[in-house]
């Protein structure tokens, strides 16, 4: 079921009404619901694959249960390897058989040996990649003895379930959310209303920053050959629109859908987009899997305690695991590789840590030399995101080749965006429009959050069916979450 | 949670009266599906010829060039279970009826209209021929389609009200507009790519269509003539040889084992020049008088 659909419009009401109303009393019978419910989310897509997530709820609750209740490290140690091959075991055949299975047999023929291997026909089971990751974290924590595991099986289920991020995060740590499944969530007006503002913010950013910078990135993408290098840099930059609105849009919607329900979940974007280096900008891109990679990988490696050879070789791993994390493609390990180079020089020089504010803090404009590293990093991580969005490693090489020829000084013309559905010059705008909200609103959760900000209610209201007249008016033929194949 | 509730649905309010405006105001706005089947609905038991098809007939058939009263219920990206639609709708009324043409086009055995970039139009079946269609979002104008556009429509129609984009008899008016050559070019290359994305999947259903409105014709004995249409040559040369081949065989396999069934394939016609074209694939008014003549005496040759 997808956020942006009329199915989605109707689900959401119902399970909100009946949660509150029918099952408030009783938290084991809410859980129930709440795992039910999400349930039918997930199987509305495809009903088999729930069985891929019942038999990882099931390995996570017991293996943690059993590593708490073993002394022997050995044992212990073996358990949580259990967990690790069940997930990783699923993760690797559903998503990556193919690309191996490919991949030995060019390395072979390349020796002058064929292999006989088939490629599957295997379907990518939705949000594989993400609650993997969220009920591994459990029982590495319960095997770090950082966390008590749970004996509460419907929590636990509903934990590594929970409907509003399940598909496509954030991925969530059992720390933060598992011991809400413990207490009576209370509805406080105050929280439904945010909630409500984070829904639209993010529907705004994927309905009309998000699917109508997609309509223009499909056309340049696919159809890169025929276009200068003008309009191959308008279409990387508004594939960096496109991503950041998708993803980040979901993870509103996600945390907005949340707080209905009482939960609070992490902050998964941070105006990434506003970051004066690379190292920054991670901070603030998709954190969940930024900071998961950092605890369940990059620390137990060693870090950056262990000499700079150690922590070159870290860097690496970490990004290339996290490009390939993504998808079982060429492109996105070396969009991991690229980042590593981008930011290995501030690890090297240790100014990794220099930007851990937010830019321009209490000032209306930044100055000149924050415009400067903003718009290096954003270049950098644009020029990234064309191998993101490639559909092989050729594709990524040649966009690139011809963005950076002389047909860049070539005036993109109009007639290549004749068919377009929303005019040019409206995107424009409406990135325009997006920047300067995002701006104003940086040292905030999210772009609409009013919370404690002082302002008549005529003008919170005039913001709010602003932002709906644009999505109504920009709605742009409706896309799939880009994440979702991951 | 009480103050919630009701302040979510007073803040509703504003939303859904707009709604119902721009539902109710673009309805009332005169458009080709609603004169379409006005028409077939008063003058039925006149048509003798009856055009289906997409934007093909809908541009390159002209029912004026035709000495058998002609009516070209063709729309934009209508795919042969909407043509199946239609004419199943009508064919008790369409008591004179003794020939129709629908074009398969190199993507028509490929092609659903809900799958392509004109799935919107899906709507106007709904709304305005009485189809019963599963997808509850295409009851409404407002569910599909741009709003943003049907307002400027409504702006439009209530200051200037309406350009005819159709001839009474149901051809769609194209502007003379000369492109240049270059223009041609691409644009065959970028619609031959979008005409490959159809799906083999569809081929079983779209068949069956087709094959349904064969037998429909076959009972009443009327005649159909399937037709595929010329393109320019930048159009040709970027299709699928296999897709093509295998459209071409299918009619070809028809026409033989249905009495009431002739195909006629212009795709690579040499009597069609760029002059006739509007795009790669597409007539202008030339191009249609031109066919329609054509197939005006082949229709006069055979009877």
């Amino acid at each position: 079921m997808l956020f942006n659909s009329i199915d989605f419009a109707i689900f959401l009401p119902i399970v909100f009404l009946l949660y509150w109303f029918v099952f408030p009393r009783n938290l084991k019978i809410q859980n129930l619901f709440l795992l039910i419910v999400s349930y039918i989310f997930y199987g509305w897509w495809d009903w088999r694959f729930l069985s891929l997530i019942i038999i990882s709820s099931f390995v996570d609750y017991y293996v943690g249960l059993k590593i708490h209740g073993e002394k022997d490290d050995s044992k212990r140690k073996a358990y949580l390897w259990v967990s690790i091959l069940v997930n990783l075991g699923f993760l690797g055949f559903f998503k990556y058989f193919n690309f191996f299975a490919g991949n030995f047999v060019q390395a072979f023929s390349f020796f002058g040996q064929e292999l006989n291997i088939q490629s599957l026909k295997i379907i990518l089971p939705v949000g594989i990649s993400f609650y993997t990751f969220q009920t591994m974290s459990y029982t590495i924590d319960i095997y770090r003895k950082k966390l008590e595991p749970t004996k509460d099986m419907i929590a636990f289920f509903s934990f590594v379930t929970f409907f509003p991020q399940l598909v496509a995060g954030p991925i969530e740590r059992a720390s933060n959310l598992l011991p809400q499944f413990y207490k009576k969530r209370k509805f406080t007006y105050e929280n439904g209303v945010d909630g409500m503002r984070q829904i639209l913010w993010g529907l705004f950013k994927k309905i009309v920053i998000a699917d109508n910078c997609a309509q223009y990135v499909n056309l340049i993408f696919n159809n890169s050959a025929d276009y200068p290098g003008s309009v191959l840099f308008v279409g990387a930059f508004l594939f960096a629109f496109q991503i950041y609105g998708d993803f980040s849009g979901y993870s509103d919607i996600a945390i907005g859908t949340s707080r209905l329900f009482g939960f609070n979940l992490m902050q998964n974007f941070n105006f990434p987009y506003f970051s004066r280096d690379i190292a920054e900008f991670w901070r603030r891109w998709h954190i969940s899997l930024s900071t998961w990679f950092r605890d369940y990988l990059y620390i137990p490696l060693g870090g950056s305690r262990r000499g700079k050879i150690v922590n070159i070789r870290n860097i690496f791993i970490i990004f290339i695991v996290s490009g390939f994390w993504h998808g079982a493609n060429w492109t996105f390990i070396v969009w991991g590789v690229l980042n590593a180079f981008f930011f290995l020089p501030l690890m090297l020089l240790g100014k990794n840590r220099v930007n851990t504010d937010t830019v321009a803090q209490g000032k209306l404009f930044p100055s000149l030399k924050e415009i400067f590293y903003m718009s290096v990093t954003f270049i950098i991580t644009l020029f990234a995101w064309i191998f993101f969005r490639a559909t092989d490693l050729t594709h990524a090489f040649s966009y690139i080749k011809e963005m950076f020829s002389s047909s860049i000084f070539v005036v993109p013309n109009g007639a290549y965006f004749a068919k377009m559905t929303t005019h040019p010059y409206s995107i424009v705008l409406l990135i325009v429009l997006f920047i300067i909200i995002e701006w104003l609103q940086r040292d905030r959760e999210f772009g609409l959050d009013l919370k404690d900000i002082k302002m008549k209610s005529i003008y919170k209201y005039s913001i709010y069916y602003s932002i709906i007249s644009l999505i109504v008016l920009f709605a742009a033929k409706s896309q799939d979450f880009i994440y979702f194949q991951f | 949670m009480k103050k919630f509730i009701i302040r979510f649905f007073i803040f509703l309010v504003p939303i859904l009266i707009m709604g119902v405006f721009i539902e109710v105001v673009t309805r009332s706005i005169p458009n080709e599906y609603k004169y379409k089947n006005n028409y077939l609905n008063k003058f039925s038991n006149q048509i003798e010829v009856l055009v289906l098809g997409s934007s093909h007939t809908y541009y390159g058939i002209n029912p004026d060039y035709f000495t058998l009263n002609t009516f070209n219920s063709a729309h934009v990206s209508q795919t042969v279970d909407f043509d199946y639609f239609i004419l199943n709708k009508f064919i008790e009324d369409l008591s004179s009826l003794k020939v129709v043409i629908i074009p398969i086009s190199y993507f028509s055995l490929f092609s659903r209209l809900e799958e392509g970039l004109e799935a919107y139009r899906a709507k106007n079946y709904t709304i305005y021929y009485g189809y019963k269609d599963s997808n509850a979002l295409n009851y409404f104008e407002v569910s599909s389609g741009q709003i943003l556009k049907k307002i400027k429509r409504i702006i439009k129609y209530s200051f200037f009200g309406i350009d005819a984009t159709i001839s009474k008899k149901g051809f769609g008016l194209s502007k003379l507009k000369k492109e240049p050559i270059d223009y041609f070019i691409k644009d065959g290359k970028i619609a031959a790519t979008r005409h490959s994305k159809g799906k083999w999947e569809n081929v079983v259903k779209n068949k069956k269509n087709i094959e349904k409105i064969i037998m429909l014709c076959q009972k009443k004995q009327i005649k159909v003539i399937f037709v595929t249409l010329p393109a320019y040559r930048s159009y040709r040369e970027n299709i699928d040889d296999e897709r093509l081949l295998y459209t071409t065989n299918y009619l070809n396999k028809v026409s033989k084992t249905y009495n009431n069934v002739t195909y006629y394939n212009f795709l690579a016609d040499a009597r069609f020049v760029v002059d006739d074209y509007m795009n790669a694939d597409h007539f202008n008014s030339n191009g249609a008088k031109k066919l329609s003549k054509i197939i005006n005496n082949l229709i006069k040759k055979s009877s």
